[in-house]
């Protein structure tokens, strides 16, 4: 009886071991444990074996049964395991191959860093003004000082509207705006769209963005206006940044300086964007001109403060080295997607 | 302006390296554009081999009709053989000679003794082009006969100069000239600055000035001052190499010892002469005076010249003789036989001169000194000065009683510069004393004063120096911006960082971008075709554009009213480049004016907008698929992520627009106000033909303040329930006339307050199954109760109440 009992483990076992797809161990479990099986029938028998067997024999079934079992799910698990292994190796493909279609978008080279400009001001506490493009010539030329006569307000080199009314070709007018809407202090900085009355070429457009920079406070000396630039300098070219001042010219700054950063491309070797120079210009600035503060009426001995301007296709240019402003403008996108972030 | 250094070196001295004293300059405000050194170089004893010699003979060259074959004497013990191309000397002759051995300017060795055409040649006679001294090659150069013979060429004139050339900024006309320049160097280093050029000679002359010329005035607010010398006994011809040296290195051509002498007193000093021949003067007189309508004039250019009544001419009793600061007239140019010659050193108004300039295209070197303005106390030395040289270089005789009709000049100004308010402005320290030493050296006559300098405007800085500022910036200029400290201020009033709307817009930005749009920047001014183009209806506004008065071509004339037309530019030339996939947004302002009328009183309106086209599978194709075809769901799609991010309800109402596809185009209506702000659609394929765009193209236009508007002010927090949703999906049928916008809007209402979202999610036309001009409409309906879980049975209960609605109000039938 024992004997017979272990040969049918045995088989059993065999026959689980021998069942290699899923089907199959179903069933060889159906043949082994069903309701016809042999060690079914037997353990149905239980019940009309003597009393004293019983116990003994029901208990080996039992047993028996149990292995059988662990033996199917240890065998489950193993074709399981082949057949996931299997499906996994017919799933096999080339991973190098292009992806799905996320269509790719992009903000333009000028978006890019008039973004890059603006967040290193606001990190100082500047606001942004902005300001209307059709202007008024007293906004434009009058209220920065610039006199009746001066060749900038020509026909030549400003674009009319209407008498009085112009196209800005600063983002200065801005300024003027700010500092009669808005009592001192005042941090601004004015990103925008400005004109003059260039044909296009190379270097000029007849469109293009300046951002603008306005600060009035108590006590603001030209070495705030050195120390913010710097700042602003080394936030945008790099940690290892000079900058120097030149003295210049505008009629709105008094006095003026153009502001010249030591070259990030030859670090002041000398190279074709610094013209040998080791400096490259990247702005104008300069204490504002007391005819300015007087012109809204603030007290020039108690308010002092500083501007500057620079041109966003400038700064894009110095960073990216493309040859010719108008491709800016051509929106070809074989240009756009050459600058992603 | 160039400055040879060697005339720079005549009024400052300095031992400073060139390019050290260019630096400090630079930073001071007066730009070095480039160091130029002309001649030849200086290297190892190179300019010894320059020897000045003598023709003892020459003959023609036995084998070449043009050389000649010439023995020239450079003091050694017998005469070089030197085979020359010049025939502009003669035996007795005093040359240059440069030796075999000698580096000749621009060259990369240095001449040998050679054969030429079989005679040796020992050496080269030099013409001024040769030695880089001017232009000159028509012959070589013939020197003076009190040179020595042999002696070294560079003990008589430099074989090299260096030249700064400098761009002067617009403020400053006292740089227009080597003695300004010399005036900063001394103010820069520190050093002393000689006196003005200019000794005036003893008058010699027979006769007063006034037996050659009277001048005078007629228009006084044009011409502040006239003055006028006259010479007797000139002797026209070539001026001094060194002059010409000089005068070609600064940059202009040398041409006679009167024009040369002329024009070196302009470069020296900044105040434009004029030369006339005196007796090229009809009547006598010179009048400064407004030309009369069409008087003409040949100017020394050789061009015939239309006057108006704007330009001021010298008038002579014929009528005008040349144009006042700007070029003389042909008629009193002097020549070879000029005997007699009458000198104008006058100030002229700048705008003036500037309005002549530029109408005629004349920019002349006087013309440019004249529009950054002429000191008036300057003509008098220049004057002088000018004598001086004729004197010494034409052997001419000065007349006696010079004339000088000058307006009352202006009163030099005092200004007080309070050093402690320099130091508050520049933020380092100056100091009294260093104050008064740069003031001094820049000729403000400064002297102290409680606090400060009290100061005397040079009479050449009172158009750009005349308050405590500028002595500001003059103190701080000088002293070097260099030591300025860097600092920061520090802000404690308010916040800064981007408004509202500014925020707004860098979201709309990041969203376009995201989804797939690159951004474009196109062209605000645009030409007048573009409503037609752009096929706008005759009684669309956006056809009132408003006009550039002055544009520069009728392509950049207008200010636009519609971005699209840009963008449609753009998709046209990159599918031109070959690209299928083209999606754009441009985010820009519009000009809105009624009737496209700006006045001082009532500018334009220009409201934020967003265009944005696209044309061809947004992102392209891959070999896992393509993206999905342009058409006006593509721009709904982009409208509705845009909205969808920002917060705002969105709505479309259908309508015809005539640029647009009649059967697919809609009014953008935002918020629960419903606010027109824009319009999508697609491209009518005319107006697609129009722009060379194949294909469907999805456009969209709205007005980003009108957007930010919608923008609710904050958003505050909801509960989240997590009690499942039941979702349940019908079908309904309805005329193909039915909004699916409303069929929704409607479910919702009915629904309430169980249906919390409804979606159409499949729409299907079969005119067999569901009859002509029918349509099924597939909704997913969300039902939950944000307190409990709710049961398919009630879900099923509102969902009848909705079929009941939707049948009621659109004649719905439920399907299947």
């Amino acid at each position: 009886m024992a004997d017979d009992l272990e040969q049918l483990l045995r088989d059993a076992r065999e026959r689980i071991q021998g069942a290699s797809l899923r089907a199959a161990l179903e069933e060889a479990r159906v043949a082994i444990l069903g309701r016809n099986a042999e060690l079914t029938q037997r353990l149905r028998g239980i019940a009309q074996l003597p009393a004293d067997q019983r116990g003994a024999i029901g208990k080996r079934l039992n047993e028996v049964r149990l292995q059988i079992e662990a033996a199917i799910a240890e065998r489950e698990q193993q074709v399981a395991a082949r057949e996931l292994a299997e499906q996994l190796e017919r799933d096999r493909i080339d991973v190098t191959l292009p992806g799905a279609v996320v269509p790719r978008g992009g903000l333009h080279v000028l978006t890019q860093t008039r973004r890059q400009i603006e967040d290193i001001f606001i990190g100082l506490g500047y606001q942004i003004a902005e300001g209307p493009e059709i202007e008024l010539e007293y906004n434009n030329f009058t209220a920065l000082n610039i006199p009746d006569g001066h060749p900038a307000k020509g026909e030549t080199d400003t674009l009319w509207i209407a008498p009085g009314v112009c196209l800005r070709t600063h983002t200065s007018p801005v300024q003027a705006r700010t500092l009669r809407a808005q009592e001192p202090p005042i941090y601004v900085i004015v990103p925008g769209r400005v004109y003059r009355r260039d044909t296009p070429d190379a270097t000029h457009s007849p469109i293009f963005h300046q951002v603008e920079g306005l600060v009035v406070d108590r006590g603001i000396t030209l070495a705030d206006l050195k120390g913010t630039l710097a700042y602003f300098a080394r936030s945008l070219f790099g940690a290892d940044r000079e900058t120097r001042f030149r003295t210049s010219f505008f009629p709105f700054t008094e006095p003026s300086v153009e502001v010249d950063v030591s070259c990030f491309l030859c670090a002041g070797d000398g190279c074709g964007v610094c013209k040998q120079s080791g400096w490259i210009e990247i702005l104008g600035a300069g204490q504002v001109d007391p005819n300015v503060l007087a012109m809204v009426g603030l007290d020039t001995d108690e308010w002092q403060g500083f501007a500057f301007g620079m041109g966003i296709e400038r700064i894009a240019f110095l960073k990216h080295g493309f040859p010719d402003l108008r491709l800016l403008y051509d929106n070809d996108l074989r240009f756009l997607e050459q600058f992603p972030a | 302006m160039k400055v040879p250094v060697s005339w720079l070196r005549d009024y400052v001295a300095f031992d400073l390296p060139l390019a050290a004293l260019a630096e400090k300059l630079v930073l001071s405000g007066l730009e070095v554009d480039r160091i130029v050194t002309r001649g030849a170089p200086d290297v190892d004893g190179n300019h010894g081999t320059f020897r000045i010699g003598r023709v003892v003979e020459w003959a023609r060259h036995p084998n070449a009709d043009r050389l000649r074959l010439c023995r020239v004497d450079v003091g050694e013990a017998e005469p070089r053989q030197i085979v020359c191309g010049a025939a502009n000397f003669d035996t007795g002759d005093t040359v240059v000679v440069a030796l075999p051995g000698a580096l000749l300017p621009g060259a990369t060795e240095p001449l040998r003794q050679a054969k030429l055409r079989g005679e040796v040649s020992d050496g080269m006679m030099l013409s001024e082009r040769e030695l880089q001294l001017s232009e000159e090659h028509d012959g070589i150069i013939r020197l003076p006969d009190a040179y020595e013979i042999g002696s070294e060429a560079r003990d008589h004139f430099a074989l090299a100069e260096t030249v700064l050339e400098f761009e002067v900024t617009s403020n400053r006309s006292d740089l227009m000239c080597v003695y300004g320049i010399a005036r900063e160097v001394s103010a820069l280093l520190d050093v002393e600055l000689a006196p003005p050029p200019g000794a005036l000679p003893e008058a010699l002359g027979r006769r007063p000035t006034s037996a050659l010329v009277t001048v005078s005035v007629d228009a006084p607010d044009r011409c502040s001052r006239f003055t006028a010398r006259a010479f007797d006994d000139v002797r026209s011809g070539g001026s001094p190499l060194r002059l010409r040296q000089r005068v070609a290195a600064a940059g202009m051509r040398p041409i006679s010892n009167v024009v040369d002498i002329t024009n070196y007193v302009m470069l020296g000093l900044g105040s434009p002469v004029h030369a006339y021949d005196a007796a090229k003067i009809p009547g006598r007189v010179l009048t400064a005076r407004l030309a009369r309508d069409g008087e003409e004039l040949t100017t020394l250019d050789g061009r015939h010249r239309v006057l108006t009544t704007d330009m001021l001419v010298i008038a002579d009793g014929d009528g005008p003789n040349g144009l006042a600061g700007v070029m003389g007239g042909e008629g009193a140019e002097i020549g070879a036989g000029t005997e007699s010659v009458v000198i104008e050193v006058a100030c002229f108004e700048r705008a003036g001169i500037g309005r002549t300039a530029a109408a005629l295209g004349l920019r002349t070197d006087s013309a440019n000194r004249f529009i950054r303005g002429v000191d008036p106390h300057l003509p008098p030395q220049a004057s002088a000065w000018v004598a001086e040289l004729l004197v010494a270089h034409a052997g001419a005789a000065m007349l006696p009683k010079p004339q000088d009709v000058v307006a009352a000049l202006p009163a030099r100004e005092r200004v007080v510069l309070r050093t402690g308010f320099a130091e508050r402005i520049l933020g380092m320290p100056i100091g009294d004393d260093a104050a008064v030493r740069i003031l001094d050296r820049l000729g403000y006559e400064p002297a102290r004063v409680d606090g400060g300098v009290e100061t005397t405007v040079p009479t050449w800085r009172q158009l750009d120096t005349t308050r405590e500022i500028d002595l500001v910036e003059e103190v701080g200029r000088i002293h070097g911006l260099d030591a300025l400290p860097a600092t920061i201020p520090a802000r404690h009033d308010r916040g800064g960082g981007l408004d509202r709307a500014q925020r707004l817009r860098r979201t709309a930005e990041d969203v376009l971008a995201g989804a797939g749009l690159h951004e474009a920047y196109t062209l605000s001014i645009v030409d007048g075709d573009q409503p037609d183009r752009y096929g706008l209806a005759s009684d669309d506004p956006r056809r009132a554009m408003v006009a550039v008065d002055n544009p520069l071509s009728a392509d950049y004339a207008f200010m636009r009213r519609t971005l699209v037309p840009g963008l449609l530019q753009a998709v046209r030339r990159n599918r031109a480049s070959g690209r299928a996939d083209v999606a754009l947004f441009e985010i820009a302002h519009l000009y809105h004016a009624s009737e496209g009328r700006v006045t001082a009183d009532n500018l334009a309106h220009e409201p934020w907008t967003l265009g944005a086209v696209i044309a061809g599978p947004l992102g392209g194709t891959s070999w896992v698929g393509e993206g999905r075809e342009s058409d006006v769901f593509s721009a709904r799609g982009v409208l509705d992520a845009l909205c969808g991010r920002l917060g705002v309800a969105v709505r479309l109402e259908p309508t015809q627009l005539a640029h647009l596809h009649p059967g697919r185009a809609a009014r953008i209506l935002l918020g629960s106000d419903a606010v027109p702000a824009g319009e999508l659609g697609e491209l009518h394929p005319d107006v697609a033909a129009r722009f060379d765009i194949e294909g469907r193209v999805a456009v969209l236009e709205l007005d980003l303040d009108l957007l930010a508007a919608a923008v609710p002010d904050r958003f505050t927090h909801r509960d989240i329930s997590d009690q499942p949703p039941v979702r349940q999906d019908i079908a309904v049928v309805v005329a193909n006339d039915v909004r699916a916008g409303d069929v929704i809007a409607a479910a919702l209402e009915a629904g309430a307050p169980l249906l919390v979202n409804a979606e159409v999610f499949d729409v299907y036309r079969d005119e067999r199954r569901l009859g002509p001009g029918r349509v099924s409409l597939a909704l997913r309906l969300v039902f939950q109760d944000p307190e409990r879980t709710l049961v398919e049975d009630e879900a099923s209960a509102v969902r009848a109440v909705v079929v009941q609605a939707l049948e009621r109000r659109f004649a719905a039938e439920l399907r299947g």
